[in-house]
């Protein structure tokens, strides 16, 4: 395919593939813990990050790491002690974070901030370093999910029980947040902090309705977030559309397509 | 007789900020018995079994389980616990047998793969609760009492001293709940478990029993079910607004009880 003679390209579908595994599995456990509306939460309070570090002179990708793992360790917090439901604290930091990004980028006299990227993303500007971190991502986190595999489901399945059987389950969230917080950060510049929430919940919420276990629904998590996000690079190069939209479409419409007609298909 | 006690309880008393859950609640379980604590909701049912298991401290008042503090006895595997059915998701993708296998793999160290034993005792706890012709299925297309049978196989398969129930009854139909405590009697008689129940229904339970406690922050034991059952007793703990129907197994002597204002 002619496609691929652009290296931008090359790169491009490297990082659809790549986070494309990272957002099936961790997309699993999103669903398994509920922790979609936590995933809106912490990729809106990336922006607070991102400002911070414009204001402050840092490297955006680390302020913006730094104030998300913060993000959802409070988060978690809160949601531990039960003093604020865990939707009232995530809403409060999702437009407070988005508040901070918007004081600290209008103090930072003389910058122009793209806002359009950090908000939808651009995966044809990712570079081979964006790359490379994003496949040692997929080294350290896939293996470190699946390890701690049985006691995550037993601990999404029935958390008291988990606890009295002896799962740390602190520990476990904790992880999970943190790993969380760190994907969104690194997939921001792929398909923006609007579009990298819906990615982290759609190919779980597909994989539960199709699968009869937690094998083949992690198994089928992968392979639909990989189709799509690779399938829907090509869709944007010939629609000539944007890709994180247009991956986040494709996505959306098969699950909506899946969850109308997947009764009836079940029959055949 | 004299029984070994598993879970003894002196002087305890629970709170949350300024609201007290547990006032002095003190109590003794002992091997072999089949206890049911009732009392209507935010009674401190849940909190009772919570403070049993090491997962809330109380503030006052001291808590043994088998000898040891509830953190002990927790880190040695002495508690198979049962929560409310209600809180399960369905469309969680796990078969009836996964979800009995969750406790052999809460057993193993890391990247350890269920044995042979492991297996067998997870067929011998489906075996006990009669749901072994199901273990395929998924967990959510189970039935209520189906679903039930397969967390007590859980439980079980983790092969506890101490079964703790929390409203195990809620969903089920009478048939359901019937077999259901007599499966716990099975249990209780073959295994020698403790088994603990915590309710706001005292109908289905009260029969299979061998004592029945009230709690509303303060514990009271009445022994066998038909010392319980006095108006006064009824309207302490659930109010004076009750309708009880008296039922026999053959609808023969049923009846409409009224107590107090109604």
């Amino acid at each position: 395919m002619e496609i691929f003679n652009y290296p931008f390209f090359k790169i491009a579908f490297a990082t659809a593939f790549f986070a494309g595994i990272l957002f099936g599995v961790v997309s699993f456990f999103v669903y398994s813990r509920k922790l979609a509306f936590l995933g809106v939460g912490i990729s809106h309070a990336a922006f607070g990050g991102v400002a911070l570090g414009v204001f402050f002179g840092f490297s955006p990708f680390f302020s913006a790491l730094i104030f998300c793992v913060l993000t959802a360790i409070f988060i978690g917090k809160i949601s531990k002690s039960a003093k604020i439901s865990v939707n009232a604290s995530v809403g409060i930091f999702f437009s407070l974070s988005m508040a901070i990004g918007a004081v600290f980028i209008s103090l930072k006299r003389g910058y122009s901030f793209d806002l359009q990227s950090y908000l939808f993303g651009n995966i044809l500007a990712v570079s081979q370093r964006e790359v490379f971190y994003l496949v040692l991502a997929d080294v350290l986190i896939v293996p470190f999910l699946l390890f701690f595999l049985r006691r995550i489901i037993y601990l999404s399945f029935d958390e008291e029980s988990a606890r009295v059987s002896g799962v740390k389950t602190d520990f476990l969230d904790y992880s999970l947040l943190v790993i969380f917080a760190f994907i969104v950060v690194l997939t921001i510049k792929i398909i923006g902090i609007i579009l990298v929430s819906a990615l982290v919940i759609l190919p779980g919420m597909f994989a539960v309705l199709v699968s009869k276990s937690y094998k083949s629904a992690i198994a089928i998590s992968i392979v639909f977030s990989v189709i799509t996000m690779t399938g829907g690079l090509f869709l944007s190069y010939i629609a000539n559309t944007p890709p994180g939209a247009t991956i986040t479409i494709l996505a959306s419409s098969l699950y909506f397509i899946f969850l109308l007609t997947y009764k009836s298909l079940k029959k055949y | 007789m004299m029984t070994e006690n598993c879970i003894s309880f002196n002087n305890v008393t629970v709170k949350f900020g300024s609201a007290t859950a547990l006032k002095d609640v003190s109590m003794e379980i002992g091997r072999s018995e089949l206890v049911a604590i009732v009392g209507p909701n935010g009674a401190g049912k849940t909190t009772l079994l919570k403070a049993a298991m090491g997962l809330i401290k109380p503030v006052r008042g001291s808590i043994k389980i088998l000898g040891d503090s509830p953190a002990k006895a927790r880190d040695r595997g002495i508690f198979g616990y049962v929560g409310q059915i209600s809180l399960y998701d369905d469309r969680f993708p796990l078969s009836a047998k996964d979800v009995v296998a969750l406790s052999r793999y809460a057993k193993k160290k890391f990247l350890e793969r269920l044995t042979q034993k492991d297996e067998k005792i997870i067929y011998d706890s489906l075996e006990t609760v009669g749901m072994s012709g199901e273990s395929q299925k998924r967990f959510g297309d189970l039935s209520g009492g189906q679903r039930q049978r397969i967390l007590i196989a859980r439980a079980l398969a983790f092969e506890p001293k101490i079964l703790l129930l929390d409203e195990p009854s809620t969903g089920l139909d009478t048939v359901a709940q019937e077999t259901f405590y007599e499966l716990l009697v099975k249990l209780k008689n073959e295994k020698g478990l403790a088994i603990v129940i915590v309710s706001h229904d005292i109908g289905a339970v009260s029969r299979y029993v061998d004592t029945i406690a009230c709690l509303k922050e303060k514990i009271h034991f009445h022994g066998k079910f038909e010392g319980f059952l006095s108006d006064e007793n009824l309207k302490s703990f659930f109010g004076d607004k009750i309708n009880i129907l008296v039922h026999d197994e053959n609808c023969a002597t049923c009846k409409r009880k009224n107590i107090g204002n109604i």
